[in-house]
């Protein structure tokens, strides 16, 4: 059984979006001043030794026109290395790889990678399948990476709707430009009051 | 003086009720009363007893302000509980009126003054004005970039959905970072300061 690992760059309001995409969105690539060399081993670490990767479509696309030409790095190196497992009704059209598609359905196709022995996997980006995997309860771990902004429109992690959650915090560590990154295993369904 | 925005909020962003399950049931809210087992009285008592110390003004929202009222004159005893009650308190509402008023003293702030008035505010020497809950004006607040220092208490939960304090205005604003403490329950209390 494997370890699903939600890894999320995000603004103080919630926001996870990073690039314009189609939609408009006026501030790509907003974390970038507050990039440090400690929040960047931070996050390396977060990732862990080695991983492979769940993806939205979208993400995987952006990310397969970056990595692969990036500079060798403990970061880059893992990505690259990592089996992708993309949401996508194209899988024909993937090119960065290894690479598998999770098939047509998403859920079952998590559940069914998830069952496997293997690496942890990680989920970055990809706010449509985050909110799919949050919404199923099939996140063992978050990983909030906070920067100290509000953004006030963009893509955000939690939808309403997602089921309530008991998490607990496992560590947490602030980087000099002052983005937090806290650690959470998801405990379980909250309990019922009353 | 200087706006100080003080929350107990979700992972989800949520402020909704915090504190007690009929506090604020809009929209069929049923987590009422979510963050009470997480506060850490060796982290946060300490904490909210100094900034209040070096507050001369307490802000509410309508509803948290009858909330409120109903429920600190009735005490005392600890240096949070009598600043409270003695501190000048304001109320935006275009509802209430003076006789509605018991928690004193407090002024009543119409809708159409209130951003005018906290700019008004701003612009006096003194302490903090501070504010809790009010999910409304705060929002109102920080859509108007008048938000000074952000305490919040992030609380590891998530509710899928409330009350947030949070604009969707496209407005970019930043803060920074000025301090962060960990509550033995998971909570962290992390204080930002707008970035000017």
């Amino acid at each position: 059984m494997r370890v699903l690992k939600v890894i999320e760059h995000i603004s103080l309001d919630g926001v996870i979006q990073h690039s314009a995409d189609d939609d408009g969105f006026p501030y790509s690539d907003w974390g970038a001043p507050y990039r440090t060399p400690a929040g960047r081993d931070a996050v390396t670490a977060a990732h862990g030794e080695s991983f492979d990767l769940l993806l939205g479509r979208r993400t995987y696309d952006i990310w397969s026109g970056f990595w692969p030409k990036a500079p060798s790095s403990p970061m880059a190196d893992r990505l690259n290395a990592a089996t992708k497992y993309v949401a996508t009704h194209r899988p024909e059209s993937l090119g960065w790889g290894p690479f598998e598609g999770v098939g047509p359905d998403i859920v079952e196709g998590i559940r069914r990678v998830k069952s496997q022995a293997g690496r942890d996997l990680v989920l970055s980006g990809s706010s449509t399948l985050t909110s799919t995997v949050l919404q199923n309860g099939l996140a063992d771990e978050l990983i909030l990476i906070v920067y100290p902004v509000l953004l006030g429109t963009g893509k955000r992690l939690f939808a309403a709707g997602t089921p309530a959650r008991s998490l607990v915090l496992v560590s947490t560590q602030a980087t000099p430009s002052g983005v937090i990154l806290s650690t959470y295993k998801v405990a379980g369904p909250l309990q019922e009051r009353g | 003086m200087k706006t100080l925005i003080t929350e107990f909020i979700s992972l989800d962003g949520v402020v909704q009720a915090p504190g007690g399950a009929s506090e604020d049931t809009d929209e069929g809210f049923a987590h009422g009363g979510w963050s009470m087992k997480y506060f850490d009285p060796d982290v946060m008592g300490g904490m909210f007893d100094k900034l209040a110390e070096q507050s001369d003004a307490l802000m509410q929202g309508r509803r948290t302000y009858q909330v409120s009222a109903a429920a600190w004159p009735s005490r005392s005893g600890d240096p949070f509980t009598d600043w409270i009650n003695r501190v000048q308190k304001y109320v935006v509402s275009d509802t209430l009126t003076e006789k509605d008023v018991v928690w004193n003293p407090t002024t009543i702030i119409r809708g159409a003054d209130f951003l005018r008035t906290v700019s008004e505010l701003r612009g006096q020497h003194g302490g903090y004005i501070y504010v809790y809950g009010s999910a409304t004006m705060v929002r109102a607040l920080l859509a108007a970039d008048l938000v000074d220092e952000l305490l919040l208490t992030i609380e590891p939960i998530i509710l899928g959905g409330g009350k947030t304090i949070f604009a969707s205005n496209g407005k970019a604003i930043p803060f920074n970072l000025e301090s962060t403490a960990k509550a033995s329950t998971g909570a962290q209390v992390c204080r930002y300061v707008r970035a000017r």
